[in-house]
């Protein structure tokens, strides 16, 4: 009886907070992980495969194994974690019978899910880019290998104004889709631009003669799309933009190529304008110098087997403000930022350390959910295991 | 029984991700977000001023600052090695002459804090890869600097680069290092 009576929004609490709900997500993130670690030692890659299995937009997955699509569709990583959350609050947190003794189990689900929504606080808010440093330099940006942005800046004389920036995200829906367009509106500047024609990987080429048959060609440059690596900092895209110049309806055209370490330029009314296509730049909020760089390779490889750098971080003023030592494993967390070492590099002449700066909001509630996870589970043994000797020597003194 | 509960918790999330995915606008987009200057900003080891009618196209190999003017108009500066004389003539040989050039004798332009000195020639231009510019021009400027040779290279139609004398000028008096 009572259970008809039960509200809807009960009866989801009650599905969602269920057992077979917890483990049906489990399972699945256990095979979606064994399938993207599988997928992305193949042509996608790291990062196209996480994409793939693990973004917001991806709600299913086709697996990929051995270049072979398996039409088995599963949901999408990000969305079983969603409901996996769901699962620990309705059930572990709402749902539990709560009592004294439940406590610990209590805080192990709470953890739990601190851990999970720490992950989505990571996924949303995290923002990770690269700043590479030859010993003795300092650096005030970071730039990202993998999400890009188009810069549109007035050029007065040899000096750049501060650029207007197109983010990755609002250049997400022309990324990789060649035959669509969009639209910018640029209010505080005299045109609007579009952009299409967007590869994730090309080569740039100067015209001789005749550009090939299929190929973009402009301005003496042609651009000619690739099939994108499954590294995606190695990618190097192209895409056409085209300016309208608002008043007269003057439309120009330029190829913006990533490869290219300069603005390319159009003048409108008199004025030179520059536009770029690169990593999304990050202007860090204090300037670090790198002192000094150690490091060895695996021997007969590229590949660092240990680094080291040492930094000190800049005021406002360029005067040493404090001094870090980092390594492998050990970074430099000041200010809200965390720097870890990613890459050295012995060039002979001049040696580099390269840093992988990242904010996150949530960048210690791993381990701080780990720790008060392992703790309560501690205590629940403790209880458990008291509880259990003092029956047994109840039963046998009873015996 | 299971399956059911399941199935009932599930659903609306399902058609809530399908929403989720599907909305993708085309609509434009306005951007007023600006980003700080920085040191990233600061490109190469030239400082110049172009005329604001060329336009900037992408560097290659061996043209550190690329220009475009009208439609196939070309000026980029080089940092090159070698002295004034052989480049001059190998210069001037693209135009079909074999005359020795006296440096001396060249006009001057100042330029990175020293005396550039200015190539002309006229007639039919073979360039690299088999470019043949009938009735063409060159004006160029060539100025040693700090160990390295500057060379300024505007080749265009005749008329054209006649049209951008001031501008070649004041383009290569504006060079400089950083």
């Amino acid at each position: 009886m009572a259970k008809k009576n039960k509200s809807i929004a009960a009866r989801v609490v009650d599905v969602l907070g269920g057992f077979h709900v917890a483990i049906a997500s489990m399972v699945l993130l256990l095979i979606l992980t064994w399938l993207s670690t599988l997928e992305q030692t193949g042509p996608n890659g790291l990062y196209w495969t996480l994409k793939k299995y693990f973004s917001y937009e991806a709600w299913y997955v086709l697996p990929t194994i051995n270049e072979k699509t398996f039409p088995v569709p599963l949901p999408g990583g990000y969305w079983v974690c969603v409901v996996f959350t769901l699962n620990l609050i309705c059930g572990g947190i709402i749902r539990m019978r709560k009592g004294l003794k439940q406590l610990p189990i209590f805080f192990s689900h709470l953890s739990m899910a601190m851990l999970m929504i720490g992950g989505a606080i990571t996924y949303h808010q995290s923002r990770e880019a690269y700043m590479m440093l030859p010993v003795g330099e300092s650096g005030d940006y970071a730039f990202s290998l993998t999400e890009l942005s188009i810069e549109v800046a007035e050029i007065q004389g040899a000096d750049k104004l501060q650029p207007y920036v197109i983010g990755s995200e609002q250049l997400e829906s022309v990324r990789g889709r060649p035959s669509r367009t969009q639209e910018y509106l640029l209010p505080e500047l005299p045109f609007d631009i579009s952009i299409s024609d967007y590869y994730v990987h090309a080569k740039l080429y100067p015209i001789q003669g005749r550009a090939p048959e299929g190929a973009i060609a402009l301005d003496g440059y042609y651009a000619m799309a690739m099939e994108p690596t499954g590294f995606e900092e190695q990618n190097l895209s192209s895409c056409v933009l085209r300016i309208t110049e608002r008043e007269s309806g003057e439309q120009h055209e330029l190829l913006l190529y990533e490869g290219v370490g300069h603005d390319v330029t159009a003048t409108i009314d008199g004025k030179v304008y520059g536009f770029r296509m690169h990593g999304e730049v990050w202007n860090t909020p204090f300037k670090v110098r790198l002192d000094a760089s150690r490091g060895e390779k695996h021997p007969g490889t590229g590949m660092a087997m240990t680094y080291e750098s040492d930094v000190t971080v800049l005021d406002e003023n360029g005067n040493d403000e404090r001094k870090f030592h980092i390594e492998m494993n050990k970074p430099l967390r000041y200010k809200g930022l965390t720097y870890y070492q990613t890459s050295w590099e012995d060039k002979g002449h001049v040696v580099e350390s390269g840093f992988t700066v990242k904010t996150n909001p949530s960048d210690q509630w791993p381990k701080y959910a780990i720790y008060a996870c392992g703790i309560a589970l501690f205590v629940h043994f403790i209880i458990k295991l008291f509880g259990f000797v003092s029956s047994s020597i109840a039963r046998n003194k009873n015996d | 029984m299971n399956f059911r509960k399941l199935s009932l918790g599930l659903a609306p999330m399902m058609v809530g991700m399908l929403l989720v995915s599907c909305q993708e606008s085309n609509e434009p987009i306005e951007i007023t977000e600006r980003r700080e200057l920085t040191s990233y900003d600061t490109e190469g080891n030239l400082k110049v001023v172009m005329p604001s009618d060329w336009r900037r196209v992408p560097s290659t190999k061996f043209r550190d600052f690329n220009c475009k003017f009208n439609e196939d108009g070309e000026v980029y500066i080089s940092i090159a090695s070698g002295g004034i004389k052989e480049n001059a003539e190998r210069w001037m040989k693209q135009f079909g002459s074999d005359e020795e050039l006296v440096v001396e004798d060249l006009t001057t332009v100042d330029s990175m804090g020293g005396k550039g000195r200015v190539i002309e020639a006229r007639g039919t231009f073979q360039g690299m890869r088999g470019l043949n510019i009938e009735d063409a021009a060159l004006l160029g400027m060539m100025v040693e600097s700090g160990g390295n040779l500057i060379t300024v290279k505007m080749v265009a139609k005749a008329d054209e680069v006649a049209a951008q004398r001031e501008n070649f000028m004041a383009f290569c008096r504006s060079i400089e290092w950083r």
